[in-house]
């Protein structure tokens, strides 16, 4: 905004742009961009036919459904994230990165951690907490990363020759510090191994702390940084401003204040305090109103260009996603209106919304910035308009078919569940006939995918022939002038917004208490104070072999496709049994209460059927139950109950707070071996072979054989009825 | 003490709180915004992202 006089003429300073780290950041979205998509067609075709999770353990999914999240956020996304900002803030900063080589860290640290991922992710190596499954190590690396790349852009804020600070930049800001914290408070933990660890919340507010993680990873990793892009590169593709700077700063606030409050939605009707529901269900009803005035500015900027939008492909896809960013804003509260929830949770509707913003907003964002920014960095033209343009339509057919096979499947499924005849009994009693009603839309929702996957190949051809097309004999960077920022002293347009918006410290101050305002009035208390769950005597920690079984069950990921938590309503109480409380879950670590039931919910499977139909289901689930769909676990057959580590489990679940006497942890060996010998025992008699007790099934059993039994067993349920 | 407050303490309290807090701070927010002589300065910012500094050789600029 600065106009350069005859005077000032000598003061500009020669600089250049850090493009090769962009360069690597691109390609690295491309590589991760295909694998995370085609893990996401495995697991939807793995839905549709069971026989694809293969019997092996790694290409389950329980396990391959975490490595599509992470994938797809993590490594797809996050690598558009960075290559976008990297590109956009140099530019609107006028500097380069302050530093190449915390640059250089960045990228390889986050591709080790990736990898780092892809390798114990499929191993079953799982904290089983959504969007946070990675272990202790790794989350160190992600903080450490994390850091660099902060550090890095602060420097860079420091140094640059650009009093204000645009508001792409401050939605970076924002990210930055809100993932940090929400990274590293969520994924707190005490390790009983290198790979392994038990989180320093249990139950209920571990529950709470993982939706507040888990709703922001949503909200500051796939809105806000997007959000940035969108007001950098939506105007530079149309190449006018954005609508209005008002309103983008409007947007900004109230959506970083707003959003941070919204998490406990995940959690309605669940044994969390029903005041923290109400604020989360309240605040997530508000962000309607910021996301929309994002989405409206963003979609107002391309106003009269509307004739350019049908021609060019980057504006396509711009314009979708910022559509896209509207539809999935309009569903999000509509989701969290709490009757509406009652319907929704834990169907595929909810998979159906997840998925219009990832790739309604995310991939179709991520592509038309591709588009943009590729030609720019490798100095040509796109190879072929036409082929983006097929990818254009492949990818948005392929998300409508998912939405809606999506919507279909999960209000269909919510209805069937809910279906009460007059004589007040379940109309589908058995749980696997609403699967089996489903199964066609999970075809449907894989093609979709499909389509997806293949729009997003072509894309990568058509930025690889790109880069062939681009001039090779470039050796230096493009060198720019700017004068630097002493040029434009703080107080030279007097106005106090001037010094705020141009003071990157106190500006990062204080949008870091507008996301800390809601964090600590919705999580503190409940933290600090066991007013909420009231405490019951009858409930006991986790006998040593139960804690094996519980690992076995964290480590298949079994919460993917199985909640924990009986809704206080009446088909929920017909069909599992009695509803959840909040004492239940004091010793669960992590909680496991999932969000989605494709299979039923286990919280009150203890004593419903015996050790050997159990034993027969994880070898053969159709074996006992016609047409379901899970997967065979023919490994817990063959693994031993590593005895080894039960005295340290127990040591450190102790010190976490669970009330084992010293006698007890010295004797858990012996204490699991007793169990399993019982459980064997009734085993036995149904012919199963004895060598089979040190095998992890028998863990899994006699975990699964407590779930819910301390308060609310089936006797119970039968006495209390009458 | 610590007990004491918090028994006396009605948690719906911190719902109304949260909205009042909310309310106060986007009232302030827009007023912010919508404040006298702003609209020039706004103008400028929102141009931001076509000025990328002067490209020292002029043949490779940005320049559309």
């Amino acid at each position: 905004m600065s106009t350069v006089t005859q005077a000032q003429e000598k003061d500009l300073e020669v600089f250049s742009y850090d493009d090769k780290l962009t360069k690597m950041f691109v390609i690295a979205t491309l590589i991760w961009g295909v694998i995370a998509l085609f893990l996401g067609v495995w697991i939807a075709f793995e839905l549709a036919s069971w026989k694809l999770n293969l019997d092996l353990p790694w290409f389950t999914f329980g396990r391959l459904r975490p490595l599509h999240t992470n994938a797809a956020i993590f490594a797809f996304v996050g690598n558009a994230i960075f290559a976008g900002v990297y590109y956009s803030t140099q530019r609107l900063l006028k500097t380069r990165m302050a530093s190449d080589l915390l640059g250089k860290i960045h990228f390889w640290g986050w591709q080790i951690i990736i990898v780092g991922a892809a390798i114990t992710l499929p191993l079953g190596l799982s904290q089983a907490k959504e969007y946070a499954e990675l272990e202790w190590p790794l989350d160190i690396a992600v903080a450490v990363i994390w850091v660099t790349f902060g550090v890095n852009f602060f420097l860079t804020l420091k140094q640059r020759r650009e009093r204000h600070i645009y508001v792409a930049i401050w939605f970076y800001i924002a990210t930055i510090l809100t993932v940090a914290l929400l990274y590293v408070v969520n994924n707190l933990a005490i390790p009983v191994g290198l790979m392994k660890s038990y989180s320093v919340f249990a139950g209920v507010q571990d529950a709470l702390v993982q939706w507040w993680y888990g709703h922001n990873a949503v909200a500051f990793f796939l809105t806000t940084p997007f959000l940035g892009l969108m007001y950098y590169f939506v105007p530079k593709a149309i190449n006018r401003p954005v609508y209005s700077y008002r309103l983008s700063i409007i947007h900004f606030w109230s959506l970083i204040f707003v959003y941070i409050w919204a998490g406990p939605h995940h959690l309605l009707y669940s044994t969390l305090p029903e005041w923290v529901q109400t604020v989360g269900m309240a605040f997530s009803i508000a962000l309607w109103a910021p996301s929309w005035g994002g989405m409206i500015n963003g979609l107002l900027t391309l106003r009269g260009a509307w004739d350019r939008v049908r021609k060019e492909p980057i504006l396509k896809f711009l314009a979708t996603a910022v559509t896209f960013y509207g539809m999935s804003t309009f569903e999000g509260p509509l989701l969290s209106i709490k009757s509406v929830n009652s319907l929704a949770h834990f169907t595929d509707w909810i998979v159906g919304h997840v998925h219009s913003g990832t790739i309604g907003w995310n991939y179709m964002l991520t592509s038309g910035m591709l588009y943009y920014m590729v030609p720019k960095l490798w100095k040509t033209k796109i190879w072929s308009e036409r082929l983006a343009n097929i990818q254009f339509w492949s990818a948005t057919i392929g998300l409508l078919l998912y939405i809606m096979s999506m919507w279909t499947a999960g209000i269909t499924q919510g209805l069937m569940w809910r279906a009460v005849d007059e004589t007040g009994k379940l109309v589908y009693p058995n749980f696997v006939e609403t699967v089996v009603k489903i199964i066609p839309m999970y075809w449907v929702r894989a093609i979709g995918g499909v389509l997806v996957l293949f729009g997003f190949v072509l894309l990568v051809y058509n930025v690889y022939k790109t880069i062939k097309l681009a001039p090779k004999e470039e050796t230096e960077d493009e060198k720019f002038k700017a004068l630097p920022l002493s040029a434009s002293p703080l107080d030279e347009h007097g106005g106090k917004h001037r010094k705020l918006e141009g003071l990157p410290l106190v500006f990062s101050v204080l949008a870091f208490v507008a996301i800390l305002v809601g964090s600590v009035i919705e999580l503190v208390p409940s933290l600090v104070s066991n007013q909420f769950i009231v405490k019951d005597e009858r409930v006991k920690p986790y006998s040593p072999l139960e804690v094996m079984g519980r690992d076995v069950y964290v480590r298949e990921g079994c919460y993917v496709c199985h909640s924990q938590m009986i809704r206080p309503m009446v088909a929920e109480q017909l069909r599992y049994g009695k509803v959840s409380q909040a004492a239940e879950y004091v010793y669960d670590r992590p909680f496991q209460w999932g969000s989605r039931r494709i299979g039923p919910d286990v919280h009150r499977v203890g004593g419903k059927y015996n050790h050997m139909w159990h034993y027969r289901h994880m070898l053969n689930p159709r074996d006992v139950t016609p047409g379901s769909i899970m997967p065979n676990y023919p490994w817990l057959y063959k693994n031993k109950i590593k005895y080894s580590v039960v005295e340290k489990k127990m040591k450190v679940l102790a010190a976490l707070g669970a009330p084992y006497s010293d006698d007890e942890i010295n004797n858990s060996v012996a204490a699991a071996k007793t169990q399993a010998q019982s459980i064997m025992d009734e085993l036995a008699k149904d012919g199963v072979d004895a060598k089979m007790i040190n095998k992890e099934i028998i863990a899994l059993i006699a975990y699964l054989q407590r779930l819910g039994t301390d308060l609310g067993g089936v006797e119970d349920e039968i006495s209390s009825a009458e | 003490m610590k007990s004491q407050v918090l028994s006396n303490f009605a948690w719906t309290d911190l719902t109304v709180l949260a909205f009042v807090i909310f309310l106060t701070f986007f009232i302030f927010v827009v007023f912010w915004t919508f404040r006298k002589g702003s609209k020039g300065f706004y103008n400028d910012a929102g141009s931001l992202p076509f000025d990328e500094g002067q490209p020292v050789s002029q043949a490779t600029g940005d320049k559309k």
